[in-house]
């Protein structure tokens, strides 16, 4: 389905797609708005081959990255208000857009669905049990057409056949690129690795 | 016969990461017709006393045998949660019910959300005036293997239960939303009984009037 024909139905958002899409146009410079609405597109079309509610795919995928483009203050001082944990605090944006970032589409989108929510949460880090639509975000956000890198291919082979082993080839990518280039591992990473890589099947 | 003893091996004192964490959800079902103060006093008491992680409004459909007066569109009770609850990170909405639409037992809706996140615990919340009727509940004996139930202690109804109940108590405000309705209708004040969201959206979309 092409999400210009979505129309919201299900009370999630207490406003139209397209309010939401100028909301986001507003808190999103160019290229990630068109990032965004592919990651939209894409969640779709991922949800309809998965019997997943695709309201909740377009919106998952419309907002996830609402909070990319904040300034680290705005994290540092959520991270304070919200006692979440200090620990947060030694990793950066790649980990608080989504770990974080949560709570400003709840506060300022106003969408207070715990699924929606949780799918912004864990579309960077993973997470140790993710529900098909999480899983959908996770995945959408890695594959969305506009991605090029090595093993693309493989990766939507994958989401489109086995979404399951998808997550686990992503998440396991994920680590090898950080470990290769001594990057700092978020803890959640490792926990969502040993969740979903070990007995995955994967080659 | 000899016996012989193996060198007793002394484990290093390693701090574990501990991956079993479980997540405790409380949850609040209800009609929410509308969410009033009292919904969201018994939600944070409950959410302080037992240490809970969140815990997550949890609409039910408008039920088809239902009169239509009875039960306003869903769209207006889930908005009017979403702005009572959206500064409140601790506060969600499961839409669950909604979303499958028509009439959910509670035993149905546990047992999907459990499989989706084994790793939570839930709490489900009642008031004390409805633990006497648990035995009625549809398939309760499944349904409490399910979840653990939170019962908001209230004067003159028994404590007691064939039930495992955790009790909690909640200073207790009269407040229902019958009688919000019913004030509305009359044209009296609902300020300080409902979030100030509430009392605005009401009054904007005439809902209640008649």
């Amino acid at each position: 389905m092409k999400t210009d024909e979505l129309v919201y139905k299900e009370h999630i958002v207490p406003y139209s797609r397209e309010e939401l899409i100028n909301k986001l146009n507003v808190a999103l410079r160019d290229k990630r708005f068109h990032h965004v609405l592919r990651v939209e597109q894409t969640a779709v079309d991922i949800a309809e081959e998965n019997g997943v509610d695709i309201e909740k795919a377009s919106i998952a995928g419309l907002v996830h990255d609402y909070a990319k483009q904040r300034p680290a203050e705005d994290f540092i001082q959520a991270i304070k208000d919200y006692n979440l944990d200090k620990e947060l605090l030694d990793y950066g944006n790649a980990v608080w857009h989504g770990f974080v970032g949560w709570i400003f589409v709840k506060k300022e989108l106003g969408i207070n669905d715990i699924e929606i929510l949780n799918a912004v949460k864990y579309h960077t880090v993973g997470y140790q049990y993710m529900t098909k639509l999480e899983q959908i975000v996770y995945m959408a956000d890695y594959i969305e057409p506009a991605r090029d890198f090595e093993g693309v291919d493989e990766a939507r082979r994958l989401t489109h056949t086995d979404l399951t082993k998808a997550v686990a080839f992503q998440t396991k990518r994920t680590l090898d690129y950080l470990v290769k280039n001594n990057k700092s591992v978020f803890p959640q990473t490792i926990l969502t690795y040993n969740s979903w890589v070990p007995g995955s099947g994967l080659e | 016969m000899a016996r012989t003893f193996s060198s007793v091996k002394v484990l290093p004192q390693v701090k574990r990461v501990n991956t079993k964490k479980r997540r405790k959800v409380g949850i609040l079902g209800g009609t929410f017709n509308p969410i009033h103060n009292g919904h969201l006093i018994i939600a944070e008491q409950v959410l302080d006393r037992l240490g809970l992680d969140e815990v997550r409004f949890m609409p039910d459909a408008n039920p088809p045998h239902v009169d239509r007066k009875f039960a306003i569109d869903a769209r207006h009770r889930v908005t009017m949660i979403a702005g009572s609850i959206r500064d409140n990170p601790h506060f969600f909405i499961e839409m669950e019910e909604i979303i499958r639409g028509g009439i959910s037992y509670t035993v149905d809706t546990m047992e999907k959300l459990t499989k989706q996140h084994p790793e939570n615990d839930y709490y489900f919340i009642i008031g004390g005036d409805m633990v006497a009727y648990l035995p009625k509940w549809h398939d309760i004996d499944k349904l409490i293997n399910l979840v653990h139930f939170v019962g908001v202690r209230r004067t003159g109804f028994p404590q007691t239960s064939n039930y495992p109940i955790i009790w909690v108590d909640v200073p207790y405000i009269q407040i229902s939303s019958s009688n919000i309705r019913q004030r509305i209708h009359q044209r009296h004040a609902i300020k300080y009984l409902v979030p100030d969201f509430v009392e605005k959206y009401i009054k904007e979309n005439h809902l209640y009037e008649n």
